[in-house]
């Protein structure tokens, strides 16, 4: 052959590959999820969820290989991300009409991604006898649905408690937290504490850690209209006692790094703070990365009353699935009786079942005093499921760091740091 | 017939150079081209991802240039970075590739490779052993500062030392690249040029500055815009080291667009805040290349 049709030959090969690469990757018409028809051929289902550690990946995969093990046409392939990058990336998917089968949701942050992305559940739980339905908590539920419609299915629900290095109490002498203390009671113990390089309460600029002393004050960060609205006494009054404990009152340490949610657990792990608020989810991380005893305890009395933020997650079925009827299966599964006591009796999270939550308590003897918080944190009035306005956003959390972020580094006084990011978010 | 066999023969070749060329070409037309082009009008619309896309017209710049306070501070955190990270860059490049190119250096290759080493470390990597570094209590800067009696910093939670602490990372990083290309240039200048000017009784700061650096002017000039133009480009030091913290004193250019387009969902003032980038990138370069014949040396 001569060169210039060896040169030529090539050249058309290299364009023939160079296209087939691209059309590769191209996405297939996403299904209509109201058409949905069961497929006896094995289906292989993509699940979107976050983690934090090779933990969690490992006991989600369990959970996935119990869905073939009662579905065995159904496979179900984990795709993880870490938390931030979990919300920056699904926005993006459901945009791109590119979204795994099976998503993972926060119910704060569902009112937004379930109608945009999502499909409603109610008609394959109308026809499934198998569900137990009313097994779930309501309040939960409440926060995975929108205008009625149920979209996601929970598999965790739980107060924030106030977690406690019991080694450290019992070095310094220092009386546990129970259910009777208030903040002086907390103050006076964090102030105990505080010594020896070591402190009484491990902060974070996370606006979670501040919400339980704002709703300790009978309020929260947006009024009854639904808008965010900070210049409210209350709020600047929890925020300033919050704000203290590392300016003034120094039972807590410096913020080393704004960029780093996760200081407070990363303080608490290493044994040097004597307190932290968390929720029980974390229970399976505290374990694995520290070395001391440990208690709970429920939120301390606040300013006006006793009050802690309650979250959970749960799954959601996507629009673009091409198999809604599986993925539905595939959820009741992840989210039945049996996979909620895996995942109770791995600490990672109290179930959102009520029949299963026994397990929990029952494979967590090992901390001390977690039956009665929970127990006082459910009690009427206590527990407040954080549920924003349904126009809540990433945003949010990008611009409240305006308000945390200056009130504990000690660069602004409350009041300006809430009338500047309030101007903020009523540009949202 | 002569003729009409060269003609086909140029057409073969024009195709098949076309061929060769049309891989890359598709890639940049489907990844780099038509995403530009769409991004600029995206600009004109207001599109929050997660609903109906309206148009705006420009409105987003409008706002923008006049009204957001955020970009202000954002802006001036990207020259503020930009121009301390070229200059110290430079450097300390400079520096280091004078030394490891004069007859005094050993082990030449070993220091090398050991600055080219942060160059193609990941950036995460880098930044976690930099956090480590920067701790107020525990970290070693503030260990070694402690000798000469200065009081600890907190430098990622500073609002003063926040941006001269992603600036150092940076530099630790990024100054290996400019090394090993000052390096080269400086191994290009023809050793009899400087045998002549020790004949002559140039010292060495002389040397540097009347053939060195004349000579080296065109790698310098290559370097200088290069890194120019990746400063203003900056996400990756701060979106892993500081979130763009404390207080928005890290944040830049290219994080305010990413912040914009995937935490606010507002794609077409993302878009709009990339124009502007490339404008500012793009006016820089032009007064640098209008500039170079005047210190630039080609011969």
């Amino acid at each position: 052959m001569k060169k210039e049709h060896r040169s030529l030959g090539l050249a058309a090969v290299m364009l023939l590959v160079s296209v087939g690469f691209i059309n590769a990757g191209g996405q297939s018409e996403p299904a209509k999820a109201t058409a949905p028809a069961p497929s006896a051929k094995p289906v292989v289902l993509r699940w979107f969820t976050n983690v934090q550690s090779q933990i969690e990946i490992d006991q989600w995969k369990e959970l996935a290989a119990d869905v073939t093990k009662q579905y065995p046409n159904i496979t179900v392939e984990i795709e993880s991300t870490d938390w931030n990058n979990y919300w920056t990336k699904l926005p993006a998917a459901i945009a791109s009409g590119s979204t795994q089968d099976l998503l993972t949701m926060q119910g704060q942050r569902s009112a937004g991604f379930a109608t945009q992305g999502c499909i409603p559940l109610n008609d394959f739980i109308a026809k499934d006898k198998n569900l137990n339905f009313d097994d779930f908590e309501k309040g939960i539920l409440g926060s995975l649905s929108v205008d009625g419609k149920v979209y996601g299915l929970p598999y965790d629900v739980g107060p924030f408690l106030l977690f406690y290095n019991i080694d450290l109490f019992d070095k310094y002498g220092v009386p546990y937290p129970d259910d009777k203390m208030d903040l002086s009671g907390f103050l006076d113990r964090a102030r105990k504490l505080t010594q020896d390089g070591n402190y009484g309460y491990a902060p974070s600029i996370h606006w979670e850690r501040i919400m339980p002393f704002v709703l300790g004050n009978d309020v929260t960060f947006y009024d009854a209209k639904g808008k965010y609205n900070l210049n409210r006494p209350e709020i600047i009054q929890a925020a300033k006692f919050y704000s203290e404990l590392i300016t003034k009152e120094k039972v807590a340490p410096a913020i080393i790094n704004t960029g780093n949610q996760y200081q407070d657990r990363e303080s608490f792990y290493a044994g040097k703070c004597g307190m932290y608020i968390d929720g029980p989810w974390n229970i399976t991380n505290i374990k694995k990365n520290s070395k001391f005893k440990l208690g709970a305890a429920p939120m301390m009395i606040g300013m006006k009353k006793r009050a802690t933020m309650t979250a959970g997650s749960g799954f959601m079925v996507s629009k673009t699935s091409k198999y809604p009827l599986e993925a539905y299966q595939a959820l009741t599964v992840l989210t039945g009786k049996a996979s909620l006591e895996k995942l109770a009796g791995w600490g990672r999270a109290l179930p959102a079942r009520k029949s299963g939550q026994h397990v929990f308590f029952e494979k967590n003897t090992d901390v001390k005093g977690l039956v009665e918080a929970m127990a006082v944190s459910g009690q009427p009035g206590v527990s407040f499921p954080y549920q924003p306005p349904a126009n809540y956003q990433q945003a949010y959390l990008i611009i409240i760091n305006n308000f945390t972020q200056p009130i504990l580094l000690g660069l602004e006084t409350v009041e300006n740091a809430a009338a500047k990011t309030q101007k903020l978010l009523d540009e949202l | 017939m002569q003729q009409s066999f060269f003609e086909k023969r140029n057409i073969r070749n024009t195709v098949t150079a076309i061929l060769f060329l049309l891989p890359n070409t598709i890639g940049f037309l489907i990844f780099t081209s038509i995403p530009v082009a769409a991004s600029l009008v995206i600009s004109f619309f207001n599109w929050p991802v997660l609903g109906e896309i309206k148009f705006v017209g420009l409105r987003n710049f409008q706002r923008l240039l006049l009204e957001d306070s955020t970009f202000r501070q954002v802006l001036f955190n990207t020259i503020y970075y930009t121009f301390a990270y070229v200059v110290i860059n430079i450097i300390v490049a400079m520096s280091l590739a004078l030394w490891l190119t004069s007859k005094r250096a050993i082990f030449k290759g070993m220091f090398k490779a050991v600055f080219f080493i942060p160059v193609v470390t990941p950036i995460v990597a880098t930044a976690m052993i930099w956090r480590w570094l920067y701790l107020p209590d525990y970290g070693l800067i503030n260990q070694f500062l402690s000798i000469f009696k200065i009081s600890s910093i907190n430098w990622l939670a500073s609002p003063q030392w926040a941006m001269p602490a992603v600036i150092i990372m940076s530099v630790w990083q990024g100054f290996g690249y400019n090394l090993i290309i000052f390096i080269a240039g400086i191994e290009g200048i023809p050793k009899t040029l400087l045998e002549a000017s020790i004949i002559d009784g140039a010292g060495g700061w002389k040397r540097f500055w009347k053939i060195v650096l004349p000579m080296l002017s065109p790698s310098l000039f290559f370097a200088t815009v290069m890194t120019i133009i990746s400063s203003f480009q900056v996400f990756d030091q701060t979106f892993v080291l500081t979130g763009g913290g404390p207080y928005n004193a890290t944040s830049t250019l290219v994080l305010y667009i990413y912040n914009n387009a995937f935490a606010f969902y507002k794609m077409g003032y993302a878009s709009a805040i990339a124009w502007i980038l490339f404008a500012i990138v793009f006016l820089t370069t032009l007064v640098q290349m209008k500039f170079q014949k005047e210190w630039v040396h080609y011969e």
